[in-house]
């Protein structure tokens, strides 16, 4: 993987204070156990959260599936994609909601079609772009463009990511009360994506304390399923397959790790400045 | 999803010490990526380092064994445990450098024949007692009881680690220079039992890529060091079970840790050595 190879930056980002998030947090493989995960191929998909099931996800603090990383085919041809991060307790929650909101606004030099350095910084390797359709709020989806081969030279995919509410799909106050009554905050919403080709994920994760101290992230995607009034309905166009999967789970799991090595740092230098800073 | 029983109680005497309320500490089972790799049974003895290549394990730094954290049995009936671990933020080496002191000491209402309660909180499931052989440091071996199935009932086995300087298995003063000014720290020892039996242990904590010190560390059940060499000692006991406890053990005592140590610290840096 060529993730530790970084793209050249264009003059105008290369000028902005922002680059050195850039430039200076490298890129880091995943960790060796991770590797060692992925090393023994596909899991068995009956560890797998059916889609069908897919709130199952939400558990609560302490409770974990038998497989929390890992990726394998469904029968039905769809996909499954299990990822697991520690977020360690110097790293305040916080500032990583934060820059999840404040990466949508591009700085004020940017240059339009050179992407949003505020993305990039994220995954140098593979991110491009990332914005509100609405220009506004996330109300409308978030739009981004992004490839998932580490810099290997896959083309980047448009995506728009939209808004689903859980409680359509049997997530009841009852549950709610569960989960939070063992310390964990409840997100009613999820997204699912769309692509510039056809072909559609349905994605949850559950960011909750860590019984080892910190937080700790547990994403999934349902490759090939989207949420309809309802209902989840399968969309047999959406390619996919191992190899997709596998590196599906690598790229979200360098990057949330990526994530954790500059977030406090950008933070403590961006959260007073304009929306817009440079 | 493990779950663990409640740790033993304490004696009355114990309970009186201030020092008990870090043994309420709630213990976790591993976390659920080692709990993953343990799950999936023994490795593959191919993807183990051989006891006479223990040297291998010094990689440069960001490489890794293709394994770093299982157990298998050896096709010569010697085991084999491979761990990886990485610092956490709340620890500092002084905190880590103090405990690893403090606790071979035992406070002033510590009764004997109840075991160490300094030992006792950092694995409440398992640990009993912890002293220097000789009462002042380790340069005569450090002496531990305990279990390694998590309070399952098993007898506790008294043993003593013994450090050993690796210059003497393949390591020059060069080339230990070397590796200290990578970040590097080297620890080579063995363990003995009191009942018939060996352990080679090996450790390599270096700087970890993605920030802090990662620590991969080895132990070839069966083993152990003799004039510069290692012998096979074959009335070693060892079965696929104990190895798994082992890998499940150390990953909890080391996950464990941090959940308490800071605020010990803090609590009993100042005071005198015997404080309770």
């Amino acid at each position: 993987m060529s993730y530790s190879t970084l793209p050249e930056l264009f003059p105008e980002e290369k000028a902005m204070p922002l680059s050195k998030y850039y430039y200076n947090y490298p890129m880091n493989d995943l960790g060796p156990i991770e590797k060692q995960i992925l090393a023994a191929g596909p899991m068995n998909p009956e560890k797998a959260i059916k889609p069908e099931d897919f709130l199952d996800l939400y558990k609560p603090c302490g409770e974990y599936d038998e497989v929390e990383m890992g990726y394998c085919m469904f029968e039905d041809g769809s996909g499954y994609v299990a990822t697991y991060t520690r977020i360690p307790p110097n790293v305040d929650l916080k500032k990583m909601y934060w820059y999840l909101g404040w990466l949508n606004t591009r700085p004020q030099s940017s240059v339009l079609g050179h992407g949003n350095l505020r993305y990039k910084i994220w995954n140098p390797a593979d991110h491009w772009d990332h914005h509100y359709v609405n220009w506004t709020d996330g109300s409308n989806g978030i739009f981004t463009t992004e490839s998932l081969d580490l810099g290997e030279g896959e083309r980047k995919y448009d995506t728009i990511r939209h808004n689903y509410n859980l409680r359509d799909f049997g997530l009841s106050d009852e549950r709610i009360k569960e989960l939070t009554d063992s310390g964990c905050k409840v997100k009613e919403t999820a997204g699912w994506e769309t692509f510039d080709i056809p072909g559609v994920h349905l994605t949850l994760a559950q960011i909750r304390p860590c019984p080892l101290g910190g937080y700790e992230r547990r994403g999934r995607e349902w490759i090939g399923w989207r949420p309809l009034g309802g209902e989840l309905i399968r969309d047999p166009r959406t390619h996919c397959d191992n190899d997709y999967l596998k590196k599906v789970v690598i790229h979200t799991m360098i990057e949330w790790n990526h994530m954790l090595t500059f977030v406090n740092d950008l933070y403590d230098e961006y959260h007073d400045q304009p929306i817009d800073a440079d | 999803m493990m779950v663990l029983p409640k740790p033993p109680k304490l004696s009355p005497e114990e309970k009186k010490m201030p020092l008990s309320k870090y043994y309420d500490v709630p213990v976790s089972p591993p976390d659920p990526l080692r709990q993953q790799l343990i799950d999936a049974g023994p490795i593959n003895p191919a993807d183990a380092i051989r006891p006479e290549n223990f040297l291998d394990l010094l990689m440069p730094p960001g490489v890794y064994n293709k394994v770093e954290h299982g157990y298998c049995m050896m096709p010569d009936g010697s085991g084999y445990i491979a761990l990886y671990q990485r610092s956490d933020p709340r620890i500092s080496d002084e905190m880590m450098g103090w405990y690893m002191r403090w606790m071979n000491f035992h406070s002033k209402s510590m009764v004997p024949g109840q075991g160490n309660l300094r030992y006792k909180i950092w694995m409440p499931l398992d640990h009993i007692d912890h002293s220097y052989v000789n009462g002042k440091d380790r340069s005569d071996g450090i002496s531990t009881l305990e279990t390694l199935d998590l309070g399952a009932g098993s007898k506790p086995i008294a043993s003593i680690h013994h450090r050993i300087d690796v210059k003497d298995y393949g390591l020059s003063e060069e080339q230990i220079k070397a590796y200290a000014a990578m970040g590097y720290s080297i620890r080579i020892a063995w363990e003995s039992f009191e009942i018939p039996g060996s352990h080679f242990c090996f450790d390599v904590t270096r700087p970890c890529p993605l920030g802090g010190m990662e620590t991969l560390s080895r132990e070839w059940i069966g083993w152990r060091p003799a004039d510069g060499s290692l012998v096979r000692d074959e009335e070693t006991p060892v079965d696929e079970e104990y190895l798994r406890n082992i890998v499940i053990h150390n990953t909890i005592e080391h996950a464990h840790l941090p959940k308490f140590l800071p605020k010990l610290y803090e609590e009993y840096k100042d005071q005198p050595l015997d404080a309770d």
